[in-house]
């Protein structure tokens, strides 16, 4: 009996020692569909790709039958795309497209599946994804940029002709758009640039055949033209005046180490050549991308 | 993507062991200079890869006959008339991004 009393004496001495309760509201956080969004697109503001998907998935589970899983999967898309995972970004902007098909987000979706599929340098399908978005909502705000989006498709697929008609059909079927006056500068630009200049790496390679060091120069690369020749020539020079002094050894020597620089150095002309068609060609598409003032 | 840090390392490659005797050849005398030769008198290749790297990676991956006709192109070009241009991505530190893929003949 006195140890139960001794007990409860204790208990009642440390019992103002104890941390106050706090009171139930103030502990509970209660995820709504608003919430759990808004911190989504919080990380998504931060450019925090990864942990939004984790939140608009997240949303996905908790929430699967609300009105707002066709943003949260669209975001989803959005985040692997701005996050540079465009095989998982087109993944799920098809599935955004295929599962929510009259979402609001079904054409942006579309559009972003043909932005993905163009980094990934699927240009067909890329182009399939423009022309979907512009047949199956032509009022859209994203069915004019798809078919600016397919126009650059069909450039960087080296197909100018189709460019150019796409940004044709551009204006037809949007003549009152903002960027009609720019679209008209791009055809204009790519009139005046039907036949791009070229160099053929085939010249190049047999110019650097003959005379080592030219196809380097005939591509624009003097120094390397300079340095080509400096080296094969010594090269040359040195295996001839071996055979010459009957140096069989020292000519098959020097002419073994030789060898794979006089190779080298017609492939490096053709290369030449082929880097400064590249070059000529990414000139023209940073002029059209300024032109278009089309970003993404 | 801004993401966790990995806890697991992938392996650099996931090749099967080199098995081609030209293509060890040249690696090895290539893993020979890099790490015998070269540390003599330190990086002076104006490019990004090095020019040892550069024929490393062009052996391994593209066989010993390019791969060496890869390397020979770029210890020419590899001189004092070497300058930035079109064809080259300058990097902060100053010298040029290179690598073999950009070297392949492809338009």
């Amino acid at each position: 009996m006195l140890r139960l009393l001794i007990r409860l004496l204790l208990l009642v001495a440390i019992f103002p020692t104890l941390p106050a309760p706090m009171s139930a509201a103030e502990n509970v956080i209660i995820i709504t569909e608003e919430v759990q969004l808004k911190l989504g697109d919080a990380f998504m503001a931060e450019g925090e790709y990864y942990r939004a998907i984790t939140e608009y998935k997240k949303f996905l589970f908790l929430f699967p039958d609300s009105e707002k899983a066709d943003y949260a999967l669209f975001r989803v898309g959005l985040a692997n795309y701005r996050g540079e995972e465009f095989e998982t970004a087109t993944h799920t902007f098809a599935t955004v497209r295929e599962t929510y098909g009259g979402s609001r987000y079904a054409s942006s979706s579309g559009y972003f599946e043909g932005l993905s599929l163009w980094k990934l340098g699927r240009f067909d399908r890329a182009e399939t994804a423009f022309d979907e978005v512009v047949a199956t909502d032509p009022a859209s705000e994203y069915a004019p940029l798809a078919l600016l989006g397919k126009s650059l498709v069909s450039y960087d697929a080296k197909d100018i002709p189709g460019c150019r008609n796409e940004l044709v059909r551009f204006l037809e079927k949007y003549p009152q758009d903002t960027r009609a006056d720019n679209v008209r500068e791009t055809i204009a630009l790519l009139d005046k640039n039907r036949e791009l200049p070229r160099k053929s790496p085939v010249h190049a390679g047999v110019m650097s055949a003959f005379v080592p060091g030219s196809g380097y120069m005939y591509a624009g690369r003097y120094g390397d033209g300079v340095m080509a020749f400096i080296v094969n020539g010594l090269f040359i020079a040195g295996t001839v005046v071996s055979i010459h002094n009957e140096n069989y050894a020292v000519a098959a020597i020097v002419g073994g180490i030789g060898l794979p620089f006089y190779v080298g150095n017609i492939y490096g002309s053709a290369n030449a050549a082929t880097k400064w068609n590249i070059g000529v060609r990414k000139e023209l598409r940073g002029k059209i991308a300024v032109s278009l003032d089309y970003r993404f | 993507m801004k993401r966790p840090a990995a806890t697991a390392h992938s392996p650099v490659s996931d090749r099967g062991p080199e098995t081609s005797f030209v293509r060890l050849v040249f690696l090895g005398a290539i893993e020979l200079f890099q790490k015998r030769i070269s540390p003599i008198d330190g990086p002076r290749c104006g490019f990004y890869p090095s020019c040892s790297a550069f024929g490393h990676q062009s052996v391994r991956e593209y066989g010993p006959v390019r791969g060496v006709t890869m390397t020979a192109d770029r210890l020419m070009r590899d001189s004092i008339f070497l300058e930035p241009g079109p064809e080259y991505t300058l990097l902060p530190n100053g010298i040029l991004f290179d690598p073999p893929s950009r070297n392949l003949l492809n338009e």
